[in-house]
């Protein structure tokens, strides 16, 4: 039993709302696909460009609801219990000097109420101890009285701090959202800035996705003005634009979910943390900001010119598959990490070379190369995409568990990316179960349920549940109608959601 | 209760994420319909203004104006509102489908043998069929998503109640396990007794965080020794006091 459970149980609660929120984004965009299609007929390109804008919103409203689930676990339960934990730490420790305040009616309410009392408590013993010191040195008529009991007050755990008066309350620090929401649009003004440098526009912001979490990191520390000065040249920027034109909205999306990764990246709900949670903490964060780079890319490639489509989701592709192969583990982070230039020294490492010409670039280009195939012929792209998994699962290569489930993840994105590209109209439902296998893939991948079983069998489990996801995905495609493949991956997720909390190493 | 909280929070945030979700697809619905009913007006005024021009033109059907090429009302529905003809009026010549605010609107020129403008047939389409047409699908499309939404429910209920029970346990835990050693301290202290906190840990210890156990631990060792100064403070003082 332990609070340090929190952080696994919030992370698994961001896929359970994942969940909860895709099987009816799945309905919704299915009964308008086919509400449309009775309307204005299955021949309309009216119903294809639909067609092709309805699966931006899953990431839109995925996004969101993240966004805002991260932010009601943040300020509720992961950072009350982080600071309890520190607190508890200091306790142990017999610092007593800070106390939290009265918590809600809540759990985690109670044991701050409870811990508050009780370091108020041992504050006042404390006290009394020191104050009947004190009447002893004044009032004792045997001389030496006093300083006996001054003595047995400087004897007593020399170690015990307290405060000298009240203990200081101790709060969890939390960003507001109207700061985040700041964040967001400044993220949105470099964003813009660079759309109308042309094609170019796209390597570029895929690069602020990438450094953009770093980016975001000083200028939400360092006040408010920048963050306005940010906002008003969003606006100049979306004024020179075509703010009205028939692409704003699909644009305005794909940019301000971009703006939204890198932001979810740089910035965080659970507040500041000691030096080893900063670390982990900006490993997140570059994963994060180069799959924001890669989703924006293939965000980009899907509603920009034919021509660039395929290379851009191979762009995509490749970045998504570094994001997923910067495990915590294999990727050290250099200690004068969140400077923007340490992003190249961690390039000079021999273990990222590695990651990134072993795993990711192969990857890369075999789910490039896959995305090119179905350009011509879907049927290619699922054995192309099938391959570059192997391909990632390749042992020897170095990869942690985690990365090669990542991997997978964006094998099985992309493959229906590229479906989706060859028939726009009946690649909506691969494309959402695509992501539940990758939804399903990325937590079964880390080794969990100690004492279940070991490692190694729980390892192979995730790899037969990983690739049997991804089958299912595209076999799903080709043979189910969608409301046995929407129960079919329902009941497939529920393993993966309701998996303990309480993971092994 | 945080069970029940996370629970509550997965319902909010999923709502909050379906909310940008609803208005792009609303967003995406219309423009298709706008689309497709504009191109399908375009055509049906191109067969109208062929037929029109037939020996045998047909009636005007309802919806339907005939203008001059002056941009006058010459014969049709007079249901068309005036500020249609205004933008059907501009540049009769040419052909044109457009979305206004009051409805579609779709324009084909009327040309005599020489190829001069005599005017232009134009047909339009009240924006409140589109509206109804658009909220059908989109009712459809809520309900489907309502109904799934219900379904996941219960997963979500349970899901919440695995990943948050231990969590809540292990805070409910060293909350009982402070409050016990505090309120042993005060009974003891009012008892003019040792505090023994021992037991009290053993007893409340195994629900809690383990890191409020080793705080709990470490701060009843710190009580106890708290005491015994007391009592040796207390023997100084008597000690020292005049018989």
């Amino acid at each position: 039993m332990s609070l340090a459970t929190a952080p696994r149980a919030g992370r698994r609660l961001g896929l359970l709302v994942l969940l909860l929120l895709g099987l009816p984004w799945l309905a919704l965009a299915l009964a308008v696909l086919e509400g449309l299609r009775t309307e204005i007929g299955a021949t309309e390109p009216a119903l294809a460009a639909a067609a092709a804008a309805l699966p931006l919103g899953l990431p839109v409203a995925g996004f969101v609801a993240v966004e805002a689930m991260a932010y009601l676990l943040g300020s509720r339960l992961l950072v009350p219990a982080a600071l309890l934990a520190q607190l508890a730490g200091a306790g142990a420790a017999l610092d007593f000097r800070r106390a939290p305040r009265s918590g809600q009616a809540d759990e985690i309410g109670q044991l701050a109420t409870a811990f508050g009392r009780f370091i108020r408590h041992l504050t006042r013993r404390r006290q009394e101890l020191d104050w009947m010191a004190s009447d002893i040195a004044g009032d004792a008529l045997v001389e030496g009285a006093g300083d006996r009991a001054t003595a047995l007050l400087v004897r007593l755990a020399p170690a015990a701090r307290f405060a000298a008066e009240d203990p200081a309350p101790a709060e969890p620090w939390l960003d507001t959202p109207a700061h985040r929401l700041l964040c967001g649009l400044a993220a949105c003004a470099v964003g813009l800035a660079a759309a109308p440098l042309g094609p170019a526009w796209l390597a570029a912001l895929a690069a602020v996705a990438l450094l953009g979490g770093r980016l975001a990191e000083p200028l939400r520390r360092s006040g408010v003005v920048a963050l306005w000065l940010a906002l008003a040249a969003a606006l100049a920027a979306w004024l020179c634009t075509d703010p009205l034109g028939p692409t704003a909205l699909p644009h305005g999306l794909a940019v301000a979910l971009v703006a939204g990764l890198a932001v979810h990246a740089g910035g965080g709900w659970r507040g500041p943390g000691g030096a080893a949670a900063d670390a982990a903490w900006l490993r997140g964060g570059l994963a994060g900001a180069v799959a924001g780079g890669g989703v924006a890319a293939a965000l980009v490639g899907l509603l920009g010119p034919e021509t660039e489509v395929a290379l851009t989701l191979a762009l995509g592709a490749l970045v998504l598959a570094t994001a997923g192969l910067a495990p915590a583990a294999a990727v050290a982070t250099p200690a004068d990490w969140p400077a923007p230039q340490a992003a190249l020294r961690l390039l000079r490492q021999a273990a990222v070379r590695r990651l990134v010409f072993l795993g990711a670039l192969p990857g890369g280009l075999a789910l490039g190369g896959a995305i090119g195939l179905a350009s011509a012929e879907p049927a290619l792209s699922i054995i192309a995409a099938v391959g570059a998994s192997l391909l990632l699962a390749l042992p020897g290569a170095g990869l942690s568990i985690p990365a090669r489930g990542g991997g997978l993840a964006a094998v099985g994105l992309l493959a229906a990316a590229a479906l989706l590209l060859a028939c726009p109209v009946a690649a909506v439902l691969p494309l959402l179960a695509a992501a539940f296998a990758a939804v399903l893939a990325w937590p079964l991948a880390t080794p969990c349920c100690p004492g279940l079983a070991s490692p190694q069998q729980v390892a192979i489990l995730a790899a037969l549940a990983r690739h049997a996801g991804t089958v299912l995905a595209m076999a799903g495609i080709v043979l189910l109608p969608p409301a046995i493949l929407l129960a079919v991956t329902a009941l497939a997720l529920l393993p993966a959601v309701l998996l303990p909390a309480a993971e092994g190493g | 209760m945080l069970a029940r909280r996370g629970f509550l929070w997965l319902i909010a945030a999923a709502l909050a994420g379906l909310l940008p979700a609803l208005l792009l697809a609303g967003h995406t619905a219309r423009a298709a319909l706008e689309q497709a009913s504009l191109a399908r007006l375009a055509a049906e005024a191109e067969d109208l203004a062929q037929a029109l021009q037939s020996p045998q033109p047909p009636a005007l059907p309802p919806g339907a104006l005939l203008i001059s090429a002056a941009g006058a009302r010459l014969a049709g529905d007079p249901a068309v509102p005036d500020s249609l003809l205004q933008n059907a009026a501009a540049a009769v010549s040419q052909r044109q489908a457009m979305a206004l605010t009051a409805g579609l609107l779709a324009r084909q020129p009327l040309h005599a043998a020489d190829g001069t403008v005599l005017g232009a047939v134009v047909l339009w389409q009240p924006a409140a069929g589109l509206e109804a047409r658009l909220a059908g699908i989109l009712l459809r499309g809520l309900r489907d998503a309502a109904v799934l939404f219900l379904l996941c429910l219960p997963a979500a209920w349970i899901g919440a109640r695995l990943l948050l029970g231990p969590v809540a346990a292990a805070a409910l835990g060293g909350a009982a396990l402070l409050d016990a050693l505090r309120s042993a301290d005060i009974t003891a202290e009012q008892a003019e007794h040792r505090l023994e906190p021992g037991p009290v840990l053993e007893a409340a210890s195994e629900q809690a965080d383990l890191a409020v156990v080793a705080a709990a631990t470490a701060a009843g060792a710190l009580l106890n020794e708290l005491d015994a100064s007391a009592a040796a403070m207390l023997r100084a003082e008597a000690e020292g006091a005049p018989a």
